[in-house]
């Protein structure tokens, strides 16, 4: 192969990966849509006081601003580049993740907001490489882990494992890395056939 | 000899390019998600079998559990089974399969009658397989079929509680989270579907140019 190939090859690849992010990244903006939904759902409803209704909504409001500039920019035909994309997702993995640690109800495992890892690691799954997915599943799932076991003395007590609640993470955990999984591997499904499709022609 | 080269059907001249093989495209498209929609099953069979059996609440429950897994995994095999042999699947086979999923998720819920039960996050891959497979309408049908069925085996162990806040909380954001994950695999599978049908109209419109061009140079040259 002459590095004229390569390169060429190389290109191919990159403008590739580049379309995926262009055309794919409404995606992670609806994802960042629902878990804005949730949020507010969560904190109208639990919050008792204007203080801590100020105090909940200021993320959420934080992360509307965000995903406004995000989307907004999509919809100009402007879209974010590989770097911005990869960041906003982290910082929902860190909202997601500060609210089951620091939320005043309930924390950790008993959080029910962890259910909203799932879209987020969707939505990244479908746009991003298989590498960048696998990272990216993988620490919400070491987030979603550490966060669990330190929270609080659910899991790991005085009295030893508690089995029931060790099942619980696990079976979340596992979901999640499916999640993750079945997520990219439809990505390179799409891949594989754009490929093939130009192949074809 | 040289191998014949198939090309893609040109466009109709009735209409828009759209129209080209728009039929081919969608049954392309579930033959393209239904592996995502096995491997998601395999994920329940195998993590609901072993999450049964390691902390059964009871024992009957647990012989159902079991049960209804046993089930899915003789169906899965053999959709896994023809699609390795590429075999012609009917489409009524892909869409029971896919009910049998959200009502065995249910049921084993329904065994449970807790609130919030861990078997809750399995609709989670299931309802994103059903999304990159099924056309937005099917996957909308689904995702309503998920959420009902969800919304009311939840009630009942809620209710027990007394309408607790914290769990009626809980109960809006699993339901809001559960309409998300079909939702962005329903879009992302819009996008790919427009993307490709796109790129396969610019590579006609390039193809024909080349037809042309080399139809109108033998008749230049003759």
């Amino acid at each position: 192969m002459t590095a004229q190939a390569i390169n060429t090859n190389k290109d191919f690849l990159e403008r590739e990966a580049a379309e995926d992010i262009f055309f794919g990244q409404v995606v992670i903006n609806w994802a960042r849509w629902f878990i804005i939904a949730a949020g507010v759902a969560l904190v109208m409803i639990v919050a008792e006081t204007p203080a801590e209704l100020t105090a909940g909504l200021a993320p959420v409001v934080g992360l509307m601003v965000v995903n406004f500039y995000l989307h907004g920019r999509r919809l100009a035909d402007k879209p974010a580049n590989r770097n911005l994309v990869s960041v906003s997702s982290l910082l929902d993995l860190a909202l997601i993740t500060s609210v089951i640690a620091l939320s005043r109800e309930v924390t950790g495992l008993d959080n029910q907001f962890y259910v909203a890892y799932f879209p987020v690691i969707a939505a990244f799954s479908f746009v991003m490489s298989r590498k960048s997915s696998i990272v990216y599943t993988g620490l919400a799932m070491v987030s979603y882990t550490v966060v669990c076991l330190t929270a609080n003395t659910q899991i790991l007590g005085g009295d030893g494992v508690d089995l029931t609640n060790l099942e619980s993470l696990i079976t979340r955990l596992v979901v999640m890395g499916a999640v993750g999984g079945l997520a990219s591997y439809f990505w390179r499904v799409q891949r594989n056939r754009r490929r093939a499709d130009a192949a074809h022609v | 000899m040289t191998e014949p080269t198939t090309r893609r059907k040109p466009p109709d001249d009735r209409g828009p390019s759209i129209d080209i093989d728009l039929k081919g495209v969608i049954t392309d498209d579930i033959k393209a998600g239904l592996p995502v929609v096995i491997y998601a099953r395999w994920v329940l069979v195998v993590a609901g079998l072993a999450f049964t059996l390691w902390n059964a609440d009871s024992f009957v429950q647990a012989q159902i559990s079991v049960l209804i897994i046993l089930v899915l995994a003789v169906g899965n095999f053999f959709l896994q089974v023809e699609v390795n042999r590429k075999g012609s699947i009917p489409k009524y086979i892909v869409y029971g399969a896919s009910i049998v999923d959200i009502v065995a998720i249910s049921g084993v819920l329904a065994l449970s009658n807790v609130f919030p039960a861990s078997t809750y996050v399995f609709y989670m891959p299931a309802l994103l397989a059903i999304s990159v497979t099924f056309s937005t309408a099917n996957t909308a049908k689904f995702t309503i079929g998920a959420v009902v069925a969800y919304a009311l085996l939840a009630i009942a162990p809620i209710n027990d509680h007394g309408g607790d806040k914290a769990m009626t909380t809980a109960l809006l954001i699993h339901l809001i989270i559960l309409v998300s994950v079909p939702f962005c695999g329903a879009v992302y599978w819009r996008l790919e579907r427009a993307r490709r049908v796109s790129e396969i109209e610019t590579d006609l419109v390039e193809q024909q140019l080349t037809d042309n061009f080399e139809t109108t140079s033998v008749g230049g040259d003759a």
